[in-house]
This record gives C-alpha cells, sequence and structure tokens, in this order.
C-alpha cells in the first residue's frame, strides 16, 4: 500500500508540472491583455506600459514560467493583478466559503441518498421505492440554479425563514461548531447544490443494493439466520458502496461546477465567482493558482478513491 | 502416417504481476505435449479445470500461436507443416480441422442469423460463394445435425444450449473437414441432453469419416467417444493409452486418483472402490513445482526416485501405452 | 435413521416475471427422515433450488408460494420458539422473526459456487463467528475457539491462519469448506447441499463429498443433496426423489431406483449417461425434445412431449405419486 501511495504522489507530480504548463500556455494565448482591461477602455497607454512592467508582463515567456513556478513553490502564488494582494490572501478569503459549500452539498446528499437508495432496494417494487424513483427522476432533471431561485423566493423571501445571502464569517465556518451552526446560513445554497447529488447517488446505490442482494452470499447470509438489518447493513451495504464511492469521488470533481451556478444564484462570495471574474479581468495569477488548486484536488481525490476502496475490499488491498 | 501429429508444443501466456514493479510471469498452459492422432479415430483428452486444455485445443489449430513446437497435418496426401505453412497450405488447414467451442453462448455472433454463421465458413474458404449455392449447403447441414429449414433465418439467443451447440457443430461440418476439436462440447448441456449430442457427433463421425480431439473433463464422457485417451496435468500429458487401458490399467497416479474420484453411477458399487483422496489442489501454473508437476500431491512418490528434481519423460511402458512417471 | 424429520407436502411457487408466470413448483412433495441423507436429483430449472429456498422461506422476488406445507417434526421447535399446539410446525406459517430462528440454526444450507458464496470483504472466521453469536448467544472470545474447532473439524489446518484469510485467498475447495463449517456451526438438525460440488474438479468434489457425509455421520444431522448427477447420488444418498419441471416424480430408496427405476425419465436418464464400467459404446439411449418452458408449461404429465408412453391421459391428467412398492413412489399413469 505505501510503494501505491508513493507512486501516486510520483504521479501527482508529474501531473501538476503538467498542468502548470497547459494552463500557462493557455492563460496567456487568452486575448485581451490583464493591463489594458483593468485600466478601462479609455486607460493612459503611459500607465498601461507602467503596470505592464510592474506585473512582469514585459519580460520573456519563459521568465515569466520560471517566475510563477518558484512563486508556486514558495506557496506565496504571486500577486493578482487585480487585487494587488499576495493570490494566496486572495484565496484564503474564499476557498473556505466553497470548500464549506461544496462538502455540505456532498454530505447532505450521501446522508439522505445512501439510506434511501438501501430503502428503495430492499422494498423493491413499494410505492416507497417508486417514490425513491420518482424522486432521482426528477432532481436529476432540475436545472440547480432554477432550484436556488425558487428557493430563495420561496423559503428566503416567501416564509422569511432564513437570509438570502449567507453572512457567516469564512473563518467561523471551519471551528468546530461553527461547522453545523453556520449550516442555518448556508442550508438554502446546500440544497441546491445537494439535491442533483442525491437523485445520482440515490439511483446508484439502489441499482448496486439491487445487484447486490442477488448474489449468493446475501442468500447465505439470510440462511444463517441473520436479522435481515444485518443481511442489509453488514453484509449486502459495504459491497454495494464499491461502485457508489467511484461515483461520489466524481462529483467531488464535477461539483466546481456546480458550486459556480450556486455561489452566483447566492451571492456568495467563494471561489466559483473568483474563477469567473479572474478569467474576465485576465487575472492570470489566481487563474493559474485556481487551477493548480484543482488538479491537485483531483489527484488527492483519486488516492482517497483508491484508499476507500482498499478499506472497503480486501481483493484491492490483498492483491 | 497419422493424420495429425503433434510434438513438443508449448503455449505460454505473459502475464503481469505486482503494481509498481511488473513482474513478467507466464502461464505455462501448454508445456511439452506430443500426441498423434490417426485417420477417423478420436483421441479424448481429459483433465481438470485449467490444466490446459482448451489452449491445446486452440493452439494446435493456430487460432493461438504457439511459442514453439511442431504441428504436422497429412491431408490430400501431403504433408503440412501447419506452424510454417504458406497462405496456400493454412487456407487447407482451415478446411481440414475445425474446432467446436466450448461455450456455444459466446462462440455464435447474437447478430447474424443461423443461416449465415454456418454459411460464413463457406464464404471465406471459398468453398461456394454463389448465395443459393451455400443455402442449399446450409440446409443441408442443418438436417445433419437435427435442425431444420425453419431454423435457417434464427438468431442465437433464439435456441436451446443442446440446438446452439448443434448449429457450432454444423458450424465446423460446413467445410467438410478431416478432423474437428471438440472443447467441451455437452458442458453447457443437460444431461438428458447430453447423449442426444454425443449420439450426433457419434453418427457424424461415421458418415463423414473424421477424426475428433474430444476435450472433456468428464471421464465417463470421454471413455465414451474415444479410442484413446491424453489425461493432462498441469499443462502436460502424463498418460496416453487405449481408452479399455485407462480404465483397467491406469499407471500414472494422476490418473488413478481420477478414476477413482469419479463417481460411480450404481449404488451397489458403494464402498467397494478404493478411493484416492488426493491432497491440496492444483498448483499454481506460473510456478508448477520443479521435477514431476504431480509430486506435490503425489501418493506413490518414492524416495529413492528423484520426482522432486527431475521432470519425468514419457515412456512407452507397455505397447501404446506411454507414461510419464518415475516408477515405470 | 429416525422417523420423519422435514415433510413437503403439495408446494406449488410462482415466479411472477415481466415475460409471465413460471410455474417453477407444480406440487412438489417428499420427506426427509432424521439421520439421513436425501438425494434431490434432476436438470438444470427442474426447480431443486427453489424447492429449497422454500423451505428456508428464502423464495427472491417475484417469487411467491400459492400453496403447500413445509412440515418441521421436532418436539422441542414449538417450546423453543415459544408457539403453542403439538404437532410438526408448518415453516412457511411462521413469522419472519421466528424463520430467522430456525434458518441456521435447525436447517441450514450450503451453496452451489463456492466462488461466489462468501461475501468478498469479511473474512472467513468473521462469517463464521457470526452464525455462532446469533444462534448460541455465545462471546466473542467463546465464538473464536469454536470457530477454530469448526475449521479444524472440516480440515482447514492451521484454523487461525484460514480464519484470517479473505474469501479470494482460498481455493475453491476450501472456500467450500468454510461454507460447511458455517452450516454446522449450530448444529443443525438438517443440511441443505445445493449441488455442492458442482463447480469443483471432480478430486476436490470427491474429498467434499466425502466431508460432508462424515460429518453428517458425526453431527447427526440429516443432509438433503441436491445434484444433477447421478453418480453421486449414487455414492451418497439413503433415499432419492427425482425432480422433473417442477414435480417430484419418483420417490425411493437408492438401491431400488438403479435397479429398478419406474417412471420413463428416469430410466431415460439413466440410460443416457455414458457408463464406463458397463464398456458399451453404441448409441447412447437419449431422451427426445428439451426441458420444456415453466411459463407455458405441458398440460397433463409435464413429461408428456418427451414420454414414449405417453397417451391420451397422459396430455390431460396430471399424474400424482402412488406408492408401487413399499417406498417406492411414480408418478405415472403408465406404470
Ligand atoms: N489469454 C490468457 N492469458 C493468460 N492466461 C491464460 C489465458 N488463457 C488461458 N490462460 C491460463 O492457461 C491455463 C490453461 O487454460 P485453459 O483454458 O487451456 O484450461 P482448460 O483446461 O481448458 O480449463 P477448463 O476446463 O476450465 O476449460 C490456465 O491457468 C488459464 O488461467
Ligand atoms: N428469481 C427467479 N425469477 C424467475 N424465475 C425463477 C427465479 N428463480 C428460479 N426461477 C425459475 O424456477 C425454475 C426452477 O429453478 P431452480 O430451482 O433454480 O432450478 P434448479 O433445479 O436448477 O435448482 C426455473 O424454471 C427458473 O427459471
Ligand atoms: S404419465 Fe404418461 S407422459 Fe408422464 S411419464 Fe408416465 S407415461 Fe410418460
Ligand atoms: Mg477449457
Ligand atoms: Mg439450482
Amino acid at each position: 500500500m505505501r510503494e501505491y501511495i508513493v507512486k501516486k504522489l510520483a504521479i501527482a507530480v508529474i501531473v501538476l508540472i503538467g498542468v502548470y504548463t497547459i494552463t500557462f500556455v493557455l492563460t496567456f494565448m487568452m486575448p485581451g491583455d490583464p493591463a489594458r482591461v483593468s485600466m478601462g477602455q479609455f486607460g493612459n497607454p503611459e500607465t498601461v506600459k507602467l503596470i505592464r512592467q510592474r506585473w512582469g508582463l514585459d519580460r520573456p515567456r519563459y521568465v515569466q514560467y520560471i517566475k510563477y513556478a518558484g512563486s508556486f513553490l514558495k506557496g506565496e502564488m504571486g500577486m493578482s493583478f487585480r487585487y494587488d494582494r499576495p493570490v494566496l490572501d486572495v484565496i484564503k478569503y474564499r476557498f473556505p466559503r466553497s470548500a464549506y459549500l461544496g462538502l455540505w452539498g456532498i454530505l447532505f446528499s450521501i446522508v439522505l441518498s445512501i439510506p434511501l437508495g438501501i430503502v428503495a432496494a430492499c422494498k423493491q417494487n413499494t410505492p416507497l421505492d417508486n417514490a425513491a424513483v420518482l424522486f432521482s427522476q426528477i432532481g436529476r432533471s432540475l436545472p440547480s440554479f432554477w432550484l436556488g431561485m425558487m428557493l430563495i423566493a420561496m423559503v428566503a423571501v416567501g416564509l422569511g425563514w432564513v437570509k438570502v445571502v449567507p453572512e457567516v464569517e469564512p473563518g467561523r465556518l471551519w471551528s468546530f461548531s461553527g461547522f453545523f451552526t453556520s449550516l442555518d446560513d448556508y442550508i438554502l445554497p446546500v440544497i441546491t447544490l445537494g439535491t442533483g447529488l442525491m437523485a445520482t447517488t440515490t439511483r446508484m446505490t439502489r441499482s448496486s443494493m439491487l445487484e447486490v442482494i442477488r448474489e449468493d452470499y446475501i442468500t447465505l447470509a439470510r440462511a444463517k439466520g441473520l436479522p435481515e438489518r444485518v443481511v442489509i447493513l453488514k453484509h449486502a451495504l459495504r459491497n454495494a458502496l464499491i461502485p457508489v464511492v467511484t461515483l461520489i469521488g466524481m462529483q467531488f470533481l464535477l461539483i466546481v461546477g456546480g458550486v459556480i451556478i450556486t455561489e452566483t444564484v447566492f451571492g456568495i462570495n467563494g471561489i466559483g465567482r473568483l474563477y469567473v471574474t479572474s478569467i474576465q479581468m485576465r487575472d492570470y495569477p489566481v487563474v493559474i493558482a485556481l487551477t493548480l488548486i484543482y488538479a491537485f484536488g483531483v489527484v488527492l481525490i483519486n488516492l482517497l478513491v483508491d484508499l476507500t476502496y482498499g478499506w472497503i475490499d480486501p481483493r484491492v488491498r490483498l492483491r | 502416417m497419422a493424420l495429425l501429429e503433434v510434438s513438443d508444443l508449448r503455449k505460454y501466456f505473459v502475464v503481469e504481476k505486482g503494481i509498481v514493479r511488473k513482474n513478467r510471469n507466464y502461464v505455462k498452459a501448454v508445456d511439452g505435449v506430443s500426441f498423434t492422432l490417426d485417420k477417423n479415430q478420436t483421441l479424448g483428452i481429459v483433465g481438470e479445470s485449467g490444466c490446459g486444455k482448451t489452449t491445446l485445443g486452440k493452439t494446435v489449430l493456430r487460432l493461438l500461436e504457439p511459442d514453439s513446437g511442431v504441428i504436422t497435418l497429412n491431408v490430400n496426401g501431403r504433408s503440412i507443416n501447419v506452424l510454417d505453412a504458406d497462405e496456400e497450405e493454412m487456407r487447407l488447414v482451415r478446411k481440414k480441422m475445425q474446432m467446436v467451442f466450448q461455450d456455444p453462448q459466446s462462440s455464435l455472433n447474437p447478430r447474424m442469423p443461423v443461416k449465415s454463421i454456418i454459411g460464413e465458413p463457406l464464404k471465406i474458404l471459398k468453398i461456394a460463394e454463389d448465395p443459393e449455392e451455400r443455402e442449399g449447403i446450409v440446409l443441408n447441414l442443418l438436417t445433419d445435425v437435427g435442425l431444420g429449414k425453419e431454423h435457417m433465418e434464427r438468431y442465437p439467443h433464439e435456441f436451446s444450449s443442446g440446438q446452439r451447440q448443434r448449429i457450432g457443430i454444423a458450424r465446423a461440418l460446413a467445410v467438410g473437414p478431416d478432423l474437428i476439436i471438440l472443447d467441451e462440447p455437452t458442458s453447457s448441456v443437460d444431461v438428458s441432453v447430453q447423449a442426444q449430442v454425443l449420439n450426433l457427433l457419434k453418427r457424424l463421425q461415421e458418415t463423414w469419416n473424421m477424426a475428433y480431439l474430444f476435450i472433456s473433463h468428464d471421464l465417463g464422457v470421454v471413455y465414451h467417444m474415444s479410442d484413446r485417451i491424453a489425461v493432462m496435468y498441469l499443462g502436460k500429458i502424463v498418460e496416453v493409452a487405449d481408452a479399455d487401458r485407462i480404465f483397467d490399467n491406469p499407471l500414472h497416479p494422476y490418473t488413478r486418483a481420477l478414476l477413482s474420484a469419479l463417481p460411480f453411477p450404481d449404488p451397489e458399487f458403494r464402498g467397494k472402490k478404493k478411493r484416492i483422496l488426493l491432497e491440496g489442489t492444483v498448483p499454481d501454473p506460473i510456478n508448477p513445482p520443479p521435477g514431476c508437476r504431480f509430486h506435490t500431491r503425489c501418493f506413490e512418490r518414492k524416495a529413492n526416485r528423484p520426482c522432486k528434481r527431475e521432470e519425468p519423460g514419457m515412456r512407452e511402458v507397455e505397447k501404446k501405452h506411454l507414461v510419464a512417471c518415475h516408477n515405470y | 435413521m429416525g422417523g420423519k424429520l422435514l415433510e413437503i407436502k403439495d408446494l406449488v411457487v410462482h415466479f411472477f416475471t415481466e415475460d409471465g408466470v413460471v410455474k417453477a413448483l407444480d406440487g412438489v412433495g417428499f420427506h426427509v427422515n432424521s439421520e439421513e441423507t436425501f438425494a434431490l436429483v434432476g436438470e438444470t430449472g427442474c426447480g431443486k433450488s427453489v424447492t429449497m429456498l422454500s423451505v428456508l422461506g428464502l423464495i427472491p422476488i417475484p417469487g411467491k408460494v400459492i400453496n403447500g406445507e413445509v412440515l418441521f417434526y421436532d418436539e422441542d421447535l414449538r417450546h423453543e420458539l415459544g408457539i403453542g399446539g403439538s404437532g410438526p410446525v408448518d415453516l412457511l406459517k411462521l413469522s419472519p422473526e421466528l424463520m430467522n430462528r430456525v434458518r441456521g440454526k435447525r436447517i441450514s444450507l450450503i451453496t452451489q459456487d463456492p466462488m461466489t458464496s462468501l461475501n468478498p470483504v469479511y473474512t472467513s472466521g468473521n462469517q463464521i463467528m457470526e452464525v455462532l453469536t446469533t444462534h448460541r448467544g455465545v462471546d466473542r472470545r467463546g465464538a473464536e475457539s469454536e470457530t477454530f474447532r469448526l475449521l479444524e473439524s472440516v480440515a482447514l489446518v492451521p484454523p487461525k491462519q484460514i480464519a484470517e484469510k479473505y474469501p479470494h485467498q482460498l481455493s475453491g475447495g476450501e472456500r467450500q469448506r468454510v461454507v460447511a463449517s458455517i452450516s454446522l456451526a449450530a448444529s443443525p438438525n438438517l443440511i441443505i447441499a445445493d449441488e455442492p460440488t458442482t463447480n469443483l474438479d471432480v478430486t476436490v468434489q470427491a474429498r467434499i463429498l466425502e466431508l460432508l457425509l462424515e460429518l453428517k455421520e458425526r453431527f447427526r444431522t440429516s443432509l438433503i443433496m441436491i445434484t444433477h448427477d447421478l453418480g453421486i447420488v449414487a455414492e451418497t444418498s439413503d433415499r432419492v426423489g427425482v425432480m422433473y419441471a417442477g414435480s417430484v416424480v419418483e420417490l425411493s430408496d437408492v438401491f431400488a431406483l438403479f435397479k429398478e427405476p419406474l417412471h420413463p425419465y428416469t430410466k431415460g436418464l439413466l440410460e443416457a449417461i455414458p457408463n464406463p464400467r458397463k464398456r458399451r459404446k453404441g448409441p447412447l439411449k437419449s431422451i427426445p425434445g428439451s426441458v420444456p418452458d415453466l411459463i407455458d408449461p405441458p398440460e397433463g404429465c409435464r413429461f408428456h412431449p418427451r414420454c414414449e408412453l405417453a397417451s391420451e391421459i397422459c396430455r390431460e391428467d396430471k399424474p400424482e405419486l402412488r406408492e408401487i412398492s413399499t417406498g417406492h413412489y411414480v408418478a405415472c399413469h403408465h406404470v
């Protein structure tokens, strides 16, 4: 297992260098000069030139390539053009919100969809099962911006139960108690983000359970006289979770799009919005930094998924 | 002259193990197999799962490329070195040697009607290029294997497993072969249907004058079908003899264990048979034991014999009865 | 050998599938005595597994027991389950909770394919131990030493190492031994072995069969041996039920069955298997046609389309099991 992790990390380094290079090239191929964009249409050419100098945009590309790489290695990730502050600071301020939203979105989905999927599978073809199937059909086809708007209109504005825009400070979100209490503020964005995820996870859990329940070892477990609860939770679930883990791992990656939409709808000042505006404003250092963070996340999550496999399935662990 | 002569045939599969450093390992599926098969004769190949029966069959036909060995096919007064055949010779080989596969489910193309499945080899080997002529031949073949005109347009999934096996047989017959390799032709059919298929095969063998290489793990079935029987263990033939000799006087310890393990359908014999129960399981074919491959499970190993070190060669112990064991 | 232990009466099971109703069991009936080996033999799909799953109350969706009784003759069972009355207990009428106390404890199962019958994510020891803790109320420590004892009794040594292994680290024969030890764990009165050796090699099969018979003697249980192999029937059983397309067509002592088979199907089967000992190499006698589709089974005797003796009455009336000589029953109009 250890050599396996080491190998994965080595690959990660190569991937990150590749991603850095590609993002660097692509970003600088984007039309539009950041200095000019930041000064607006009528900026003074002299000032623009000064700014270009200050941001190092007048240096040869390879120098910039190396300079950025160096600043990443040092951990500060360069200076943001737009905010005139280290990129790290810019991200540090916003990242907690997005991560909070994303993590809760997935937790919300897991906590509800796995039990729902199990129950649906155990009560196959009953009204309960049909309802679960219908729910997951609907959940998957609801556009999340629409769902978000509706929730704002009905719950926040109409009933006035929660605030429209979450106001908790980023720092508090990740404190032990804040992680749960802040959910009050974030409940609507979390539901918006989580519903679509939940629909797919429910579906996958249900079909995976149905498949596992037909296996011989489940028949044998029942023939042993084990209570149904044990048969399902001990014998069936763990096997059924194997494909579900893959799905959830993928959701961690695909969720980025959902987070951007949700942040936009709820006016949350998070990474999603930062990403979009940074691209618009040609804030290269931020764009590159965010892309690299994302790539690192991909690697990390793949590793976590593999570790989870190993934990669930001894055939992976003890080859 | 024998119809088919195979000598020292080897087929190794490369398998990779390990996550970081890929270790190259070899599954020695067929490891130095020699035999001959005469015209109109049946040679049975028996052995337990994974001993290399299917691989042997496919390698003889060159559906799998062997790693070494010589295969000679004597047909039409010619002697063809199968592994070194040019295109024209290979076409003749394909006409003269056919195979019926272990799993009729997966060996028949599900998207082709029976008519095309059976007609395909006729077309490819340019035996009947005119569609109408081909259809006539296919119909005759279907009748021969006990199916009819009404089955021509149907697809494989519309048949029972017994019928599917008949289609596989008809396809093999289509080119008029001198030898058919039958890989477990009845392992997927029910007992009551097995007899139908076996009878059909016997009848066809007589009318078409064919030799069979009959592969099975069922000793009873192999005995019924074969003139001679070869017993395989871990990629090697350990004993070859006439079918009756194998049953009356098995010599190799493995053959004896195999025979004694065969459940015998008569309760009167219960307890009267001496049972030989083998220890352990078949070793991993990637690392077969050195010396005699059977030595790890052998119950007749004698201390003064080099079983653990030296691989025993095939010796003709009695007339036409060959054994690879240091005890003989 | 004692009196009746299990009796199945007129069992009818249907599967309500999308293609139609599969009439899988059509009035199955037979009984098993205590401490005997009863073989249930028949071709694929004739209903052997469904019969046994009904006994255990484990018919999968969309199957339903339409009719019948599964009687368990044991004086203590009523008392143990806390139900009043007297006489045999009809297992089909027990609540799921009570049935859980019969499964594994009184009747246990050995499934067909050792490759798939153990849960891949738990060690073999874990899967044995859970039976002990469920039915015998032993604590972990006790369960552990009992597990080692069970593994030893099925000749898996050293037991500690085997108990720590996951199924994929064991060979087919070893797995089937683990399943056998699971079936023994709660000292049941009856073990049902559903084709326990079908997917094993002959040399391994021989040892597993030997083991099962020995365990049956040692633990004084009854054994139902389900198989399609008449050789296994002859070598292992005391009494036999021959099944065809959802019914028991012949029921007999094993010696009588092989010496004097009565039903045309049994006769056909016996003649259809190649028998090396008889040195016959001529054409085998074969049964024409193939097993019927159970969605639309033949009327009357389900064997009639393949039977030489079939007449008008066979096409109309389903023959009942009749006792021809002591203990030898057959369901055929022409015997
Ligand atoms: N394509 C392949 N790659 C690697 N190993 C293979 C391949 N095909 C077969 N083998 C291995 O070669 C050995 C012989 O296989 P083969 O299929 O010839 O056995 P067999 O005697 O026909 O068995 P069975 O009775 O199960 O059909 C086995 O160990 C098998 O796992
Ligand atoms: N889950 C199921 N759904 C539908 N039909 C089934 C199911 N299980 C069994 N059957 C049908 O019941 C019949 C008997 O099956 P089974 O008892 O498994 O046969 P076997 O004698 O081979 O054990 C078969 O016709 C089979 O198709
Ligand atoms: S009842 Fe009729 S059809 Fe059925 S087995 Fe007897 S003779 Fe044959
Ligand atoms: Mg094979
Ligand atoms: Mg079955």
